[in-house]
Formats: C-alpha cells, sequence, structure tokens
C-alpha cells in the first residue's frame, strides 16, 4: 500500500470512531429535542411570533435541506411545489377558521401534533435511508407536504391570533369611548 | 457648593458607565490559547498519522494510472463542437438513473482517489480492454462501493477483481469502504438529526420563558434529577439563564411582535 492509502487506512479507523458517536449522539438525544420542538409549539405564551418563526425557519431549514441531500436524487424538482401546496393549504384553512378558532388555550396542541407527524415522516425516511431502501420518493413527498402544512399552520395560526388579539383590543377601546 | 457636588456625581455616574461597559480582556487570551491548543493538537494528531503511514508504506511506488495513455486530451477552440465517444461507468449504484434534462460536465472524480481498488480496477480494464466485458468491469466498480457481496458476482467478475487488486473479496473487512458504506446511509442521518437537535436546542434557549425546565423535563428520562440540577447550576446553566434574559434578545423578542401585529394590522386596514 502507498502512503495515502495507509493514511486513509488509519484515518477511517477514527472516521468509524467519530461516526459511531454521532450515530449514537443523534439516537439518543433526539427524543428530548422532539420534546423540546413539541414543549416550543405548544407553548402559547410569551414571545410567541418570535419563537414561532425561528420554528418554522427551523423546520423550513431542515426539511430543505434532508431532501437536497444526493441520497434522494428520485424526489426531482417536484417537492418545492408539494410544500408550498402544503403551506398555502394550511394557512388558508387556519384563516377561514379564524372566526371560530380558539386562541385563548394555554397550550395549542394542534401545532404540536402536526409537529409529530412531521418528525414521525423524518424518523421513517431516515429509518428506510438506513435499511438500504432506495425509492422511498412517496415517502419524502409525504414528508415535505408535512413540513409544508406545519409551517402554515404555524403563520396561519400566529396570524390569526395577532389579528384577534388586535381585533379585541379594539372592541375594547371603542366599548371604552 | 452644590454645583462642584453635582458635577461630582455627574463624573461618578458616568464612571460607573464607563466601568460597566469595560471589556473583560482576559477573555482574549483564553480565546487565543484555546485555538493554539486546537491547532497544535490537530496537527499533531495528523502529523502522527502520517510519520506512521511514511513508515508503513516506505520503498512503495505508487501506481501510474494507465487512463491518460488510453483516452486522447480532448481541446475545443472557441465555438467548437466535436462529437467523441467513449465507454463510461456508473460509480453510485444507489443513485437513480440520469434524466434527458439533466446537465452533463466532464471532470475529474475524487472517487478515483478515495475509494479503494477501483484506481486497480480502471487500470486493468484499460490495459486489457478486449479481455474484460463492459458489464463486468461495471459490477467490479459497483463492488468497490461495499454494498455487493463476493458470491453474489459471477467468476468473470471475480476473476477481474483478482486480477486487478491481486486479492481475493479485497473489499471485505476494508476499513475506508466500510466508513463509506456507512457513511453513505448514516451519514445524512446523523448530520440531520444532529442538526435538528442543535438548532431546537437553541430555539428553546433563545425563546421559551424558562429554557432550563423545559430541557431538564426532556432529559429526565435518561439523566438523574441530581445530575440535571446540578447541570442547571453550573456555569454553563448560567450561560444559559443569561442569555435568555438578556436585554437585546428581549428587544428582539419584542420588536419581532410589534412588527408581525403591524404587518397583521395593516393587512386588514387594507381589506377595509
Amino acid at each position: 500500500m502507498g502512503f495515502t492509502e495507509v493514511y486513509k487506512h488509519i484515518l477511517s479507523y477514527f472516521g468509524i470512531g467519530f461516526l459511531g458517536v454521532g450515530i449514537l449522539l443523534s439516537i439518543v438525544l433526539i427524543i428530548p429535542a422532539f420534546y423540546w420542538l413539541f414543549t416550543a409549539l405548544a407553548h402559547n405564551k410569551g414571545a410567541l411570533v418570535f419563537r414561532r418563526i425561528l420554528v418554522m425557519l427551523a423546520v423550513m431549514y431542515i426539511s430543505f435541506s434532508y431532501s437536497r441531500s444526493p441520497s434522494f436524487y428520485e424526489i426531482a424538482g417536484w417537492w418545492k411545489t408539494v410544500f408550498l401546496a402544503g403551506f398555502v393549504l394550511a394557512f388558508i384553512v387556519h384563516f377561514l377558521r379564524m372566526d371560530i378558532a380558539r386562541i385563548d388555550r394555554r397550550r395549542d396542541r394542534a401545532l404540536a401534533w402536526i409537529s409529530a407527524v412531521w418528525f414521525g415522516l423524518l424518523i421513517f425516511s431516515e429509518a428506510l435511508l438506513v435499511s438500504w431502501a432506495t425509492y422511498q420518493v412517496w415517502v419524502l413527498y409525504f414528508f415535505m407536504g408535512s413540513a409544508g402544512i406545519l409551517c402554515g399552520s404555524i403563520t396561519g395560526r400566529t396570524f390569526v391570533q395577532t389579528a384577534r388579539r388586535k381585533i379585541n383590543e379594539t372592541a375594547q377601546a371603542v366599548a371604552g369611548q | 457648593m452644590r454645583l462642584s457636588s453635582a458635577r461630582g456625581a455627574a463624573r461618578n455616574c458616568h464612571e460607573a458607565k464607563g466601568s460597566r461597559k469595560m471589556m473583560d480582556i482576559s477573555l482574549i487570551s483564553k480565546i487565543r490559547k484555546v485555538i493554539l491548543w486546537v491547532i497544535v493538537s490537530v496537527t499533531a494528531f495528523f502529523g502522527v498519522i502520517a510519520v506512521i503511514s511514511l513508515v508503513i508504506s516506505s520503498g512503495v511506488l505508487k501506481q501510474p494510472m494507465q487512463y491518460q495513455k488510453v483516452v486522447p486530451q480532448i481541446r475545443l477552440n472557441p465555438g467548437e463542437r466535436k462529437i467523441v465517444e467513449f465507454e463510461s461507468f456508473c460509480l453510485d449504484n444507489s443513485r437513480g438513473g440520469p434524466r434527458s434534462t439533466d446537465a452533463y460536465s466532464l471532470m475529474s472524480t475524487p472517487a478515483i482517489k478515495l475509494r479503494p481498488y477501483l484506481r486497480e480496477i480502471f487500470d486493468e480494464y484499460l490495459s486489457h480492454p478486449s479481455r474484460w466485458k463492459q458489464s463486468d468491469v461495471q459490477q467490479a466498480v459497483w463492488y468497490t462501493e461495499g454494498r455487493k457481496k463476493w458470491d453474489s458476482l459471477s467468476p468473470e467478475q471475480r476473476s477481474m477483481i483478482e486480477t486487478a487488486t491481486g486479492k481475493e473479496d479485497p473489499v471485505s473487512g476494508h476499513p475506508v469502504v466500510f466508513l463509506n458504506r456507512m457513511t453513505s446511509a448514516f451519514g445524512v442521518v446523523v448530520k440531520t438529526n444532529l442538526l435538528f437537535i442543535f438548532i431546537v436546542f437553541v430555539i428553546v434557549v433563545l425563546t421559551l420563558p424558562s429554557p432550563l425546565a423545559v430541557m431538564e423535563r426532556g432529559l429526565l428520562w435518561m439523566v438523574g434529577s441530581r445530575l440535571l440540577r446540578k447541570l442547571s447550576e453550573s456555569r454553563w446553566g448560567q450561560v444559559i439563564h443569561t442569555l435568555n434574559e438578556h436585554p437585546y434578545l428581549n428587544r428582539l423578542r419584542l420588536h419581532t411582535d410589534v412588527l408581525f401585529t403591524r404587518l397583521v394590522f395593516r393587512v386588514f386596514s387594507r381589506r377595509r
């Protein structure tokens, strides 16, 4: 073996070790991370807009970077359309339910459950990838659709809550006059 | 008398403000030390491996690649078109077939250097092109990925690999191939999961009112409550707490809420 081959040979043992540590860490910490995401989305008080915008950006970033990985060549370019369709649909549904939606709950479980679906599909897709199932285009499209629905719901829900709060404030001010 | 005492008070106030804004310079030397140690450690790590590799591989000459001898160089003048026919091989068995709309470009690939035995297989084929069938060479190329089992190959394909590498089932147990195989499957998963964990952690720290309590509840299933309490009382816990209640962050949260409320209000104002 030449110098480069031996060098790669030795380095690869360290690489296997690092990858092993990464796999263990990702398996162990993914559960508390999901609990944190669930709590962050369910929490209905405090800096709501700031939190939800950050969560939405995070969901978008993770979903896009996952779908763009070279392993999912077969997904082609339609995933953006699926994401956008899910986003618009979820936003419209929340917008149309504006007058009947309950915004004063302590916990917003609807958003948290949608995030659970998104997370479940991500884990399912990862399990398929690890088990060498090469063709999983339908799972990826469902995953991107759920990501779109989650982001659309986050935006729609926050939009509705803000609008309702503002309307209530205006109504109270008018009644006070 | 009153004027001088007022001036003194103003100066004291100014000094107090100045002392509050003063920077801790000791932090710079700490950062410098950490950077230096990281550089020294990384250099030592890779250097020791390089020395070991040099000792093991001493006296072995690098096998020359035959590719340049067989395939002529393609040179194009501006505006010139040439049709060149050549054989090509797929390097990654798991990828989908190329579509007609995909753009192609001729370029060197790092796979030749990174994947063990690939160079030997191409060398053998280019040295004796009439001896081996292209389909057998393709199977041999895919075999170097580490996903094909030796038993699943035909006798011709095995013979091709044995002639090229001088070994029977050379990929089996090879750490580089094993790492490549594991990285192609687990790499995306580990990257996505660790990224997800890190981003959610940052979100909890920056946006929730009591981040340490939420983190503790999430970690309680695998870590004892005493250890969690120690962690939250440690320096890291204090850093998280300080960051969470930083006035700049509070201002940012408030401004985001206000901006979004204004946007929503503007949308409804237009509708009317």
